[in-house]
């Protein structure tokens, strides 16, 4: 009986090891068919008082991805969302960006971090050159500042000047009705002021005979607001706008329920109108102002209500976080599908930039990402006045985009932004 | 430059006064509750328990589960402090008995272990994100105007739920056969255990009551914060 030799010898490993090689620059395509999955990192908060951001956003994001992968992906590849909890800290969100880019070999990011780590993430994606879309923050100036303006760096979420353009307008409606001295209690940190300084511009703009009394700015999921509220009482203005969120909304509003404040003055909080918290406060004062984010009927369209219904299927309740999620994941599922899954950031920038797609959270069905400054436009915008059973808010008041893409291009004026 | 201002014209104000007493009055209650756990566990075990914060969850955490359940308040708070109570004393003989004699890093370790293990049970048993009670039905009232100043009805019930407790610690510890075994084992325990007392037993109980202490004053609080994983180490207020 004879025994072939099986040996590898040099130069058979060389010509096998050459064959490999050229196959692979010939044919990436034959690479992607077998299966290379595209993995798109996303840094979030999944722990602490507003994990709710993250694993609202997070299902938003998986909504659409995993439809597409259910469709048989883009050009035969899956893409996979790798999801990193960042504990809501900037110097985290760059670490885990860096290690979802570096270890986990993350192609493209779709961030979903609050105000202080996006600006994290922005600089992780600027020195990487790699495809991002901001999802959560809405700090103006994450895109509108040009200094921030990097051309594959997008935002699908809103921008904190178009809710400021859209409460000044509000606000400015009970103004003339004789509610003139505002006080402010919002959030100590970049997005607390930012947000509330834009607010007091534009309702100074709409109305300019108020006057903001004073302010108190509680810190970051700050257990305690008895101080606050006491300030606000001894203050005793006619309006009060906050744009504290999540649970520390919930905390406030609890706490602040025992003194009776929302009998005193008429209350803007602009992120009340979001389905966990008008379901987490169970005393819910009635008339209370508030900012759409995410509510079932706003657009009141069938798709919103088709995608409400999809998204509770979580078990989760959606968030404003969940439908930005769900929009950055779509802007990134088309700008792949428009470069049949090639990563460059380049390509997909320009595959992103300008684009409209159907949405069921646009005011027409669709969204628009601007270009000029990779940024959000056409979502629902507006405000209405809490009830204290479903549908928790009514009288809903859309604002009209084209109020705020004018108010907004002055105010870019103003910042010497254009 | 120092500006007295503000000062000035809030003691000029009664109004003013009734309320920023009555804040301090709730505010320095509620830390009393928890800090009397920590003190009497300290005093007498002479352990620093870091992991007291986890049974403020603990307690507010079972707090909102039995108010959901059974919608009473009052049997929420019980519920909080025994749910403490009981995960103390098990705490106290599974693990902290064993670090008695052992350095301060020592314990500080096995308690930090604790409060992460507590973290990550809370978030698998109520979910990350965060929940709140609500402010109980009786308590859904306005509030009561005092000399001008606002005193919320369910704060007088905290200052005195507070009060109440406070003096029945000090009558436990002070003339109670239980309160006087434990002053004496904390000062020799060998002696004690010469005259036929279970010496562990009393440390694991007081272990227990201190832990009951921060779980009633979780469970207390849950109506006015919400409750959320890491909650032990962040707060309580």
């Amino acid at each position: 009986m004879t025994h072939k030799n099986h040996t590898l010898t040099r130069r058979n490993f060389v010509a096998a090891a050459g064959a490999v090689g050229f196959m692979s620059l010939a044919c990436p395509s034959i690479l992607r068919a077998q299966g290379a999955t595209i993995k798109v990192g996303m840094p979030t908060i999944l722990s602490g008082r507003v994990a709710i951001l993250g694993e609202t956003a997070s299902v938003g994001a998986r909504m659409i991805i995993d439809a597409v992968n259910a469709e048989g992906g883009i050009d035969g590849r899956q893409i996979e969302l790798v999801i990193r909890d960042t504990k809501g800290k900037p110097d985290e969100a760059a670490r885990i960006t860096r290690e979802l880019i570096n270890n986990d070999k993350c192609e493209l990011i779709l961030d979903a971090e609050a105000s202080g780590g996006s600006f994290a993430v922005h600089e992780v994606m600027r020195d990487t050159g790699l495809y991002c879309i901001h999802s959560i923050s809405e700090a103006s100036a994450l895109t509108a500042d040009p200094a921030n303006h990097v051309h594959w760096i997008f935002r699908s979420g809103r921008q904190g000047i178009h809710d400021a353009i859209a409460g000044g307008l509000y606000a400015s409606g009970l103004a003339k009705n004789g509610v003139k001295r505002w006080a402010v209690c919002s959030p100590d940190y970049s997005y607390g002021r930012d947000t509330t300084a834009e607010f007091r511009e534009f309702l100074s703009v709409f109305a300019p005979d108020v006057q903001f009394v004073g302010e108190t700015w509680p810190k970051a999921f700050q257990p305690d607001y008895t101080e606050n509220i006491t300030n606000l009482l001894n203050i005793a203005p006619e309006g009060l706008y906050t744009c504290l969120w999540g649970g520390d909304l919930v905390a406030f509003f609890d706490q602040a329920s025992l003194y009776g404040l929302f009998d005193q003055f008429q209350t803007v909080a602009v992120n009340m109108g979001d389905a966990p918290v008008l379901e987490a406060i169970k005393n819910l004062p009635a008339g209370i102002h508030s900012g759409n984010r995410y509510h079932k009927d706003v657009p009141d369209t069938q798709a919103n209500e088709i995608w409400n219904t999809a998204f509770r299927k979580s078990g989760k309740l959606p968030t404003n976080w969940g439908w930005q999620a769900y929009t950055g994941a779509h802007f990134v599922v088309e700008a792949l599908k428009a470069t049949k899954g090639d990563t460059n950031r380049d390509k997909l920038a320009d595959a992103t930039r300008g684009r409209k797609i159907v949405s069921p959270h646009g005011v027409d069905g669709t969204v628009t990402m601007r270009e000029g400054d990779n940024t959000l436009i056409g979502y629902a915008v507006g405000y209405g006045k809490t009830l204290s059973t479903d549908p928790h808010l009514t009288d809903f008041q859309p604002t009209p985009w084209d109020v705020i893409l004018q108010h907004e291009a002055e105010w870019k004026e103003r910042k010497k932004y254009l | 430059m120092l500006n007295f201002d503000a000062l000035s014209t809030c003691l000029g104000a009664t109004s003013c006064l009734v309320t920023q007493v009555t804040t301090g009055l709730i505010i320095g209650m509620l830390l009393f509750l928890v800090a009397s756990g920590v003190t009497l566990i300290f005093g007498v075990l002479k352990v620093v328990n870091f992991a007291h914060g986890a049974f403020y969850m603990i307690g507010a955490y079972t707090a909102y589960t039995t108010y959901a359940v059974v919608g009473n308040y009052y049997l929420a708070v019980v519920a909080g402090a025994l749910s403490a109570a009981v995960i103390g004393v098990l705490f106290e003989s599974l693990m902290i008995r064993r670090v008695y004699k052992e350095n301060l890093l020592m314990q500080l370790l096995v308690c930090y272990a604790f409060v992460l293990i507590c973290d990550d049970l809370v978030k698998m048993i109520w979910g990350a994100e965060y929940l709140a009670m609500g402010i109980p039905a009786e308590f859904r009232v306005p509030p009561i105007r005092f000399a001008g100043g606002v005193v919320p009805p369910f704060y007088i019930f905290l200052v005195a739920t507070s009060l109440l407790v406070a003096v029945l610690c000090l009558l436990l510890i002070t003339y109670s056969r239980f309160g006087k075994i434990v002053r004496a084992a904390a000062a020799n325990a060998t002696m004690v255990s010469v005259l036929g007392i279970r010496v562990p037993l009393y440390f694991a109980g007081l272990f227990g009551l201190g832990c009951a202490l921060a779980g009633m004053a979780g469970a207390l609080a849950a109506p006015r914060a919400v409750a959320d994983a890491g909650h032990g180490l962040v707060d309580p207020d």
